[in-house]
């Protein structure tokens, strides 16, 4: 059965691009634009994997992250990602309980590779 | 006790884990800079190759625009001159606006073709020394009709003796022009215009101020922007392209000057550009190496002279600082009245003048050495004794790959130019003296010099002679001479080589003046003679 995925991020754009490429990868892909929106799906869907951007409006990604991992315990990954210079902070993620950190570039590559490792 | 090392322990594995994740999350964030870099590089490339496509498709175009209206300037033209048949008033007014907006079309498509050359590098500043209030001047006397057909009043402050700087005049020129002209065009009649160039420590400073229609603060910082025209009602004169000054800019930064301006709305304006004063070391280099990259390209050549002074200090200490600049000056003139191309030029370093030669090769630096050498023995027949002048040449690529190792080839070449004491104009020592003298040239046909009449001395110093012969006598030639000095019985014996032979003045019975230099002479008796003929 293929692996679901759910994307959590506030740009569309950036959501849209990046599940396409997942789906071509062959995954189910969810999406969700905010952090609650994410949890809600999370908590119903139960994916393998949850893709977070850090900087959200309202609930933000490291928030999620903490949610899933240390409150509700669910049996999820979670790979947090961050696109801006200013942004880059792993050790963050790493304390809200993220398995893994990546800094997305113009190519999805090493995303799409972190993710392979994971699930 | 034994709670304590588990204590311990459990502290132990909690830093441990707290390293482990550091360690993790520096190595994260070397990665994500690495992403983050990389993209930015990739995005600079592209941005790079789309101005430069920008800069392509703009010269491309304007080229193309330009021909088309070439012909319609003709044909403009034809119908202005009345050729096709009379105008009207109204035909000729309208052919004159036609005729001044295709004047203005080509002005910018030139301005647009000169900025996108400018910006895709492919205009290499190519510079040489250049005095600037010279330059001033020429294009200030090009607007001088403009200027008093406004009646407008010209004020030339120029900080004079003022050092050649390291420039290209042609652009140079173009910023004087643009910069000129624009204070021109927006100064009323009766206003005022004043240009200063200032010798500042490490620069020249110019700076061009009228009492035009100025600029409004907020407006200061788009006047060296594209097409940025501010105010610009039509007002009378040719109306602008809105590149002047971004073109000005431009040729001014290319030269590693900087260009600023200072305004004040309805009071003036004030543009002041700096340019720097480069070391005369730096600009021989520079301008060696200059030459050498064209050269590269062509396969050709490149020689340089350095004429130098040795002993400089007790030079200028028995001549002066004046007169050693002068002297300096004269070298530098000399070595220009020598060139044969227009190329051919000199940059003066401290205590040496450097004369670079593109093109030259081995034989024809020779060729202009040697006559450097005859040009300047002449000039040092004033100077003996108080300066002596050294001459060293070297080709590239004979010689050296680079400019710096070719100036120091040669200078470790150089000669010290040889000025027989018997050409010096020394007024004390002209008186002849009376003694026989004989002259054996070895392989002459006949033996000219037996008679005692053959030739006569002139002055005498501790290397060489001075004579009075009969004949034009070949330099180069050694010879032999038996001479009878006053009071002694002996004659003496002196092998000589002759270096020159000229004809001066008008006496009948030695009509050529000749050089010796001494050869095989013990240094006492060349003192002797030197004594003997002095007393």
């Amino acid at each position: 059965m293929a692996k679901t995925i759910l994307i959590i991020d506030d740009r569309e754009t950036i959501r849209t691009s990046l599940a396409d490429v997942l789906a071509e990868s062959g995954y189910r892909v969810l999406e969700a634009a905010t952090g609650e929106e994410g949890l809600e799906k999370a908590r119903e869907e139960k994916p393998d994997l949850m893709v977070v951007d850090t900087a959200m409006p309202g609930i933000d990604g490291h928030e999620v992250c903490r949610q899933i991992k240390e409150i509700e315990r669910l049996p999820i990954k979670v790979l947090i990602y961050t696109g801006a210079l200013s942004a880059i902070n792993p050790l963050k993620a790493k304390r809200a309980g993220a398995d893994d950190y990546i800094v997305k570039g113009l190519s999805p590559l090493n995303l799409i590779e972190a993710i392979e490792k994971l699930i | 006790m034994s709670t304590k090392p588990k204590e311990l322990q459990e502290k132990i594995a909690a830093l441990k884990k707290e390293l482990a994740d550091r360690e993790w999350a520096s190595r994260k964030t070397e990665e994500g800079i690495k992403i983050l870099y990389e993209d930015l590089e990739k995005k600079n490339e592209e941005l790079k190759e789309l101005d430069r496509l920008k800069s392509d498709f703009i010269a491309i175009v304007s080229h193309e625009l330009r021909t088309p209206l070439a012909t319609m300037k003709v044909f403009a033209s034809i119908i202005s001159d009345e050729i096709p048949g009379e105008l009207t008033k109204d035909q000729r007014e309208y052919v004159d606006i036609i005729k001044g907006n295709i004047d203005r079309l080509v002005r910018l498509i030139n301005n647009l073709l000169d900025i996108s050359k400018i910006e895709s590098g492919k205009v290499l500043p190519r510079k040489t020394l250049v005095n600037m209030v010279n330059l001033a001047n020429g294009i200030i006397s090009a607007f001088k009709p403009e200027i008093d057909a406004k009646h407008i009043e010209l004020k030339a402050l120029f900080n004079t003796p003022l050092p050649d700087i390291y420039v290209d005049p042609d652009k140079m020129a173009q910023v004087f022009t643009n910069l000129i002209g624009n204070a021109l065009k927006f100064t009323k009649e009766y206003g005022k215009i004043i240009i200063e160039i200032a010798n500042k420590k490490k620069m020249i400073e110019c700076s061009i101020a009228d009492t035009g229609i100025g600029v409004a603060p907020e407006n200061l910082d788009k006047l060296f922007i594209r097409f940025q025209q501010i105010n610009r009602a039509a007002g009378p004169g040719a109306r602008g392209t809105g590149l002047g000054l971004a073109i000005t800019k431009e040729l001014v930064e290319m030269h590693n000057g900087k260009i600023r301006v200072e305004s004040k709305l309805g009071k003036g304006s004030k543009f002041i550009f700096t340019l720097p004063k480069l070391s005369s070391k730096i600009v021989i280099k520079e301008y060696v190496d200059n030459v050498i990259k064209e050269a590269m390209g062509k396969g050709a050549r490149l020689s340089i002279i350095v004429i130098s002074i040795s002993d400089f200090r007790r030079s200028l200490k028995i001549l002066g600082r004046k007169r050693m600049r002068g002297i300096l000056t004269d070298l530098e003139e000399i070595a220009q009245k020598t060139f044969r191309r227009a190329t051919d030029t000199t940059v003066r370093h401290r205590t040496e003048v450097v004369v670079i030669l593109p093109e030259a090769k081995k034989e024809d630096a020779f060729a202009v050495k040697n006559r450097l050498e005859e040009a300047i023995k002449e000039y040092m027949e004033d100077l003996t004794g108080k300066i002596r002048i050294n001459l060293g040449a070297a080709t590239f690529p004979d010689e050296a790959d680079n400019g710096e190792v070719l100036i120091n080839k040669a200078k470790t070449q150089l000669e010290a130019i040889y000025v027989g004491l018997e050409r010096r104009k020394s007024k004390t020592r002209r008186k002849r003296i009376g003694i026989g003298i004989k002259i054996g040239i070895p392989g002459a046909r006949k033996n000219r010099s037996s008679k005692l009449d053959y030739a006569a001395i002139r002055d005498s110093g501790e290397k060489g002679l001075g004579l009075y012969t009969k004949d034009k006598l070949k330099p180069g030639t050694k010879l032999s001479i038996s001479m009878r000095l006053p009071f002694q019985k002996e004659p003496l014996k002196i092998k000589g080589v002759i270096i020159w032979s000229k004809k001066i003045g008008k006496n009948k019975k030695f009509p050529y003046r000749t050089g010796i230099r001494f050869v095989e002479l013990s240094s006492e008796v060349k003192k002797a003679i030197f004594e003997l003929i002095k007393s």
